[in-house]
């Protein structure tokens, strides 16, 4: 599943960022370490910037995610995909 | 200050009788503690140059290499590693008495020393400049840790990194662990080189450490500053290859060889981000020391 949303899907949900996340830009991404969890995960890519979007922008409905992702110049291919892959990591969640 | 080499046999049993021996490993103290003759002709053959007291005093960590219950000696003479006069090992055959203690002074550290953030590595120096080799078990790095220390680079450790508060590498100079065809490698590029008795059949193999120079000791309370990451691994017939590795992923790679990173929590992660900003990280493959350790050097003066 890529691309937009898809036909039927309802976009009920605005997307945040988790609290307690250490940020951290490096040459190949950025660091994101999770003090809940402990966890720490290397994001680039679309994945990084929908993460810097957050930040700089809070909650966002996934229409305007999209939207700021490309203002960054991130195709916004693979956008599903990424942003289920980064609620898995439990960087963001829908709120 | 006294070394052990120093000390005559009598000195030397009697201090590990009696509890008064201390060895210091750089800022560690460690009150050592045997009277099994195997481990202490061997301690004193690998730990020659290593400064020492016979009279008591402050210590880091208690260790005892002894004869296990009595049980336990009917069966077979076993040694064991007491720490603090816990157990938290099995009883090994006494010809393994060496191994165990180099093995439990390791568990000790990655277990204990948590002011440092502490990696699965080798760390060793060339022209003042301080390059991790962190890699899993059995990719060749305590063998390319012996042949860089036995070619003139300073050994802080083969197989722990320590990084502390302010960056810098703490040296741990002491035996290098080497395993099966290992131990002949460096015998035969290094006849010289001071290599202590076999342990054979430990779940590691054959085991046998070597003996590290009295430089590389004399240099224990001296940290490094780190300047490069390096991943080795050694491949069998494998044509050199040399590659960068972001820093992102040289984090990733570093932590995964972390002992203690989540125990430090949010100071672990700020520690190892700035330890791959103020590095660059290289993985080889080879198959050559002699490769190896040309890459290595240019490495060091090109990126270091």
């Amino acid at each position: 599943m890529s691309g937009g949303i898809p036909a039927g899907r309802p976009s009920l949900s605005r997307v945040a960022l988790a609290e307690a996340l250490l940020f951290e830009e490096v040459e190949d991404g950025a660091l994101i370490f999770d003090q809940s969890s402990g966890a720490t995960t290397l994001s680039s890519g679309l994945g990084l910037a929908m993460i810097k979007s957050l930040r700089s922008l809070g909650a966002l409905d996934e229409a305007a995610l999209r939207a700021a992702v490309q203002d960054m110049g991130e195709a916004p291919e693979n956008f599903t995909d990424v942003l289920i892959s980064l609620e898995k990591s439990q960087l963001i969640f829908r709120c | 200050m006294l070394t052990l080499s120093s000390c005559t046999s009598e000195q030397l049993h009697r201090s590990l009788r009696d509890g008064s021996f201390r060895l210091y490993l750089g800022q560690l103290a460690l009150k050592v503690s045997s009277d099994i003759p195997e481990f202490i002709a061997a301690f004193r053959q690998l730990y020659g140059d290593h400064p020492v007291t016979l009279g008591g005093g402050e210590y880091d960590f208690d260790i005892a290499i002894s004869a296990p219950a009595l049980w336990r000696r009917w069966l077979r003479r076993n040694a064991s590693f007491e720490f603090s006069g816990d157990t938290p090992f099995l009883p090994m055959e006494v010809g393994h008495a060496h191994a165990l203690f180099e093995w439990g002074l390791n568990w000790a550290i990655a277990s204990f020393l948590h002011h440092c953030l502490i990696i699965h590595s080798a760390v060793v120096e060339w022209q003042g400049k301080g390059v991790l080799l962190s890699a899993v078990s059995g990719s060749g790095k305590s063998t390319l840790s012996a042949e860089l220390s036995e070619q003139g680079w300073r050994l802080l450790s083969d197989e722990l990194a320590l990084l502390d508060s302010d960056l810098k590498l703490i040296p741990l100079a002491r035996p290098v662990s080497l395993k099966n065809s290992s131990i002949d490698i460096i015998r035969q590029r290094h006849p010289m080189a001071v290599i202590g008795p076999l342990a054979r059949d430990t779940h590691k193999g054959t085991v046998a450490h070597l003996k590290v120079s009295a430089d590389a000791v004399g240099h224990n309370l001296v940290p490094a500053v780190p300047k490069l990451i390096v991943f080795p691994k050694w491949v069998e017939n494998a044509p050199l290859r040399v590659e960068p590795v972001g820093a992102g992923q040289a984090a990733l790679r570093l932590i995964d060889q972390a002992f203690n990173y989540s125990i430090l929590g949010a100071e672990g992660f700020r520690r190892l981000v700035a330890l791959v900003r103020t590095t660059e990280a290289w993985q080889i493959e080879y198959s050559s020391l002699d490769e190896a350790r040309d890459a290595l050097e240019t490495l060091v003066a090109e990126h270091g």
